[in-house]
């Protein structure tokens, strides 16, 4: 009884009271009113362009909503800018990575507070206090006087997250943290994530990965459309179903019809494919109709592997072979002649042309099949563009819509339609679906699957073990460059990955 | 996941990466300076067995004086140029505030005032840079290449064309007299250069220019006043351009339309080449010294080798494109690792 008036008298650490906000052609948030309670962890799923991360931007000072009241503390808050909500004690680690590549991550770290002595900047002391601050984290492994951009870009995560821990913040927001962590990393994260709760930190999580929702969660909230579908407790009954189904607003088959396609002659033939000391001694082979998986940890030389393949990398030995006819490929140019795609992780940085519109997007990378009479044609671009819209369900708000302007899910739709329209027969994909919502996930590995079936072959590279379990007829696990195990889709556990993984 | 997979994850766990840290010695060598030492260093001792003239102590004054007034303002342009913030208005704002000052001295002001009134000119002209860029975000190259020719043109405008002489002697010894033998234009260098190094790396305000030229997005979302500091470093930048202007009227002792030509130009090439990166995010003051040194010694030789000056151009160009293809091909050899 005792308890139960305490805790009614707690204010919550965040009341949001119809919150409006809206985009040219897009009315991203509407009327949403919700309660954070305090010292919790309060995870919110929605589909994408659901509108979370306007929502976590509003609240950290990116944006300013349109109406509404936003009252952090029991106090109504004004804020107009990222100042002022650091001055809450919000901090924030948003979806994209924002931090300065070229600075330490030491420099990176303490941007918001530089050690100080006597007025000057306290270089020693920053050096120190970085190693404190990454050791407390678990982080041993990143050097403090490091390059940001010359670490990998789960140890980024990590080190955003870890400046957070750094600053003196009440409430801490992640938007999508572990769409770029490694198994190893994202349990770090828990762990952080439990020490600040009993700091009684409160966390406000957003994740497409539904079991990191279930195990993390104490409250949930979803939201449709810009609109705000409920608020509620986890308890033992909340099951990925029940999500699902208040996200989308029907079920998602998980079943991504392995073995539907017709295996047919071997297209992709890598020899003894070796690049430094990243990728070693490489053979396998790769048949039409089907999707080829290849797991391993971070580090392992997965992602290296299709940048060899894709001439992207040099290679110091081997030889690749398509349709039994030896190839030479040196450069991005000579893949894309052999019909050859490859879509990588880091969709800002090599991929999409954020300042353009969607159609010419999506265009991109076939410019020369969109001309008529020998001109540009805006129209054929326009007709391509709208039939990857409706069957990926890309959610813009016109065909002219920026790309730097889509919510990170339907960014990564994009670039799958950009390669797609390309018409490759060889499709190598870096984590096909990071950060993209349950249900395009799943239209996502039907079209997949629908191109083998066009006799297309396809290899995936993720590190979510579930999702290449689900989507492939073969997995390869990679360990320090090489190929550790083969297994068939029938054969395949995590346990059996994991152990070839870690090469034990 | 299953028990098995857990005692797995452990196993992993424990055979992390550990931590590797870069040599002292290595990171050295990837610097940008010193591969710019290596060219200095070359250049000087050729020039010093080739000629008996270079190493002399005069040759070395006229040369110290000489870069004196490009080295003054290089320095201001770097903080802002490490923001991502380039100004190409110097040369033209140089002209016009000492113009300002020479005419009101001329006018019956006295040598302090004069002075004044220059440097708050050039605060203002600077300023109104900083304003064009954040009230209606033009890009910073496109704003200053505007005001560098209308400040130029208002130079011509109030001078009519000609040179402003008859100037006090007070103000003369402003830019002639000597400190313990050494002239004045050096002195104000030096200290220029070593407040310049002191502030980019100790005081947090200016510190900032590498987190805004690196990433101005996200210098923004950390809290950061963007604004504020485009304000502070072109004002900064306009009344170091008129100190220096006042520097190189007082040793001249007069100042015409023409004075600081070309300098900006001048300017933008020796920061390139002591590496502050156009992008902003990159370089540093020393780099920025080397630079301006470079192109001075170039100069310097070419007079001393009795080569036709014409040639000038065509070899700070070389260097230019020289210096900053090295720099690529060693980052590019990195990140094959
Ligand atoms: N700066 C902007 N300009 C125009 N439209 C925008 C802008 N930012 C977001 N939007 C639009 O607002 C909607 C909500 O986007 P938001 O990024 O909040 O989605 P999200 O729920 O975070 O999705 P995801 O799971 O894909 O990250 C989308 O339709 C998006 O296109
Ligand atoms: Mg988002």
């Amino acid at each position: 009884m005792d308890d139960k008036e305490e805790k009614s008298m707690d204010v919550p650490a965040i009341k949001l009271i119809n919150v409006n906000k809206e985009f040219p052609g897009v009315k991203a948030l509407q009327n949403v009113s919700f309660d954070i309670d305090k010292g919790k962890t309060h995870c919110i799923v929605g589909e994408n362009g659901a509108g979370k991360s306007t929502l976590m931007k509003i609240l950290s000072g990116a944006y300013t909503p349109d109406s509404g009241d936003i009252i952090v503390d029991g106090e109504k808050a004004s804020i107009k800018s990222p100042a002022d909500s650091i001055r809450l004690g919000i901090g924030i680690v948003y979806q994209e990575l924002s931090n300065f590549s070229n600075l330490t991550v030491a420099k990176n770290l303490f941007a918001n507070n530089l050690p100080h002595k006597k007025g000057l900047i306290d270089y020693g002391k920053l050096n120190t206090d970085a190693r404190k601050v990454l050791d407390n984290a678990g982080l041993t492994y990143i050097d403090e006087t490091a390059a940001m951009k010359d670490i990998s870009l789960g140890s980024q995560q990590m080190v955003e997250i870890a400046k957070l821990l750094s600053l003196d913040i009440k409430i801490m927001i992640l938007d999508e943290p572990t769409s770029a962590l490694t198994e190893v990393e994202i349990n770090k994260l828990y762990s952080l994530i439990q020490e600040l709760k009993e700091k009684g930190i409160t966390i406000i999580y957003i994740s497409h990965k539904l079991n990191e929702i279930l195990y993390l969660a104490d409250n949930i909230t979803v939201l449709k459309d810009g609109n705000h579908v409920g608020t509620f407790k986890k308890t033992p009954e909340t099951t990925k179903e029940t999500l699902v189904r208040l996200m989308v607003g029907r079920d998602v088959a998980y079943d991504y019809k392995v073995g539907t396609s017709k295996i047919g002659e071997e297209i992709l033939a890598v020899k003894n494919l070796t690049s430094g000391t990243t990728v070693r001694d490489v053979s396998f082979s790769l048949k039409r109709g089907e999707i080829l998986g290849i797991a391993g940890l971070e580090g392992s030389g997965r992602t290296e592997l299709l940048e060899s393949i894709f001439g992207w990398r040099s290679v110091s030995q081997g030889e690749i072979l398509i349709n039994n006819k030896k190839v030479k490929i040196n450069s991005p140019m000579d893949a894309k002649k052999n019909k050859l795609a490859f879509i990588t992780k880091e969709r800002k940085v090599q991929g999409l042309f954020l300042s353009l519109d969607v159609r010419k997007n999506i265009a991109a990378a076939s410019t020369r099949r969109f001309r008529k009479k020998g001109l540009v044609n805006v129209g054929l671009m326009a007709e391509n563009a709208k039939k990857y819209i409706d069957a990926m369900g890309i959610k813009v708000s016109g065909l002219n819509q920026l790309t730097m302007n889509l919510s990170g899910g339907n960014q990564q739709k994009v670039l799958l339609s950009m390669w797609l329209t390309a018409d490759p027969d060889i499709i190598l994909i870096d984590e096909p679906t990071r950060g993209v919502d349950v249900g395009a996930k799943a239209e996502i590995h039907n079209l997949l699957r629908d191109l083998t079936k066009e006799g297309k072959a396809i290899i995936i590279v993720s590190s979510e073990m579930p999702e290449i379990m689900a989507s492939c007829d073969r997995i390869l696990v990679m360990h320090e460059g090489q190929i550790t195990g083969e297994l068939s889709n029938a054969e395949a556990t995590e346990e059996m990955i994991m152990k070839y993984a870690s090469g034990v | 996941m299953s028990m098995n997979a857990e005692t797995l994850m452990e196993v992993i766990q424990k055979k992390e990466k550990t931590l590797e840290k870069k040599s002292f010695f290595r990171r050295i060598l990837e610097a940008r300076e010193f591969s710019l030492i290596l060219i200095l260093a070359v250049i000087v001792a050729a020039l010093t067995l080739s000629t008996d003239t270079f190493a002399s102590s005069a040759n070395l004054t006229v040369m110290l004086q000489g870069m004196s007034v490009d080295m003054i303002i290089a320095v201001p342009m770097a903080i802002s140029l490490v923001a991502g913030n380039i100004d190409f208005s110097v040369g033209s704002n140089l002209a016009l505030s000492s113009l300002i000052a020479c005419m009101a001295m001329n006018n019956g002001a006295s040598t302090i005032t004069g002075m004044l009134i220059g440097l708050v000119s050039g605060i203002l002209l600077g300023l109104l840079n900083a304003l064009i860029i954040n009230k209606f975000r033009i890009t910073p190259l496109v704003a200053t290449m505007g005001t560098w020719m209308a400040y130029k043109g208002l130079a011509l405008v109030i001078s009519s064309g000609s040179t402003v002489a008859n100037l006090p002697d007070g103000f003369k010894s402003f830019g002639r007299a000597k400190l313990f033998g050494i002239p004045l234009p050096i002195v104000y260098m030096v200290c220029v250069v070593i407040l310049g190094m002191f502030v980019l790396k100790y005081i947090d305000f200016f510190n900032r220019a590498y987190y805004i030229g690196g990433n101005q997005a996200s210098a923004r979302l950390a809290g950061m006043n963007t604004e504020l500091f485009t304000y502070v470093s072109y004002g900064l930048t306009g009344f170091m351009s008129a100190f220096a202007g006042l520097v190189l009227a007082a040793r001249l002792g007069a100042v015409s339309q023409s004075a600081g030509s070309g300098l900006e130009f001048r300017n933008v090439v020796a920061l390139l080449i002591g590496g502050v990166s156009m992008d902003g995010g990159e370089g540093t003051i020393f780099g920025a010294v080397l630079g301006v040194t470079l192109m001075q010694i170039v100069n310097n030789s070419l007079v001393l080798l009795d080569i036709n000056p014409s040639w000038t151009q065509v070899i700070t160009g070389s260097i230019l494109v020289l210096s900053i293809a090295i720099d690529k091909a060693s980052r590019m050899k990195k990140s094959a690792r």
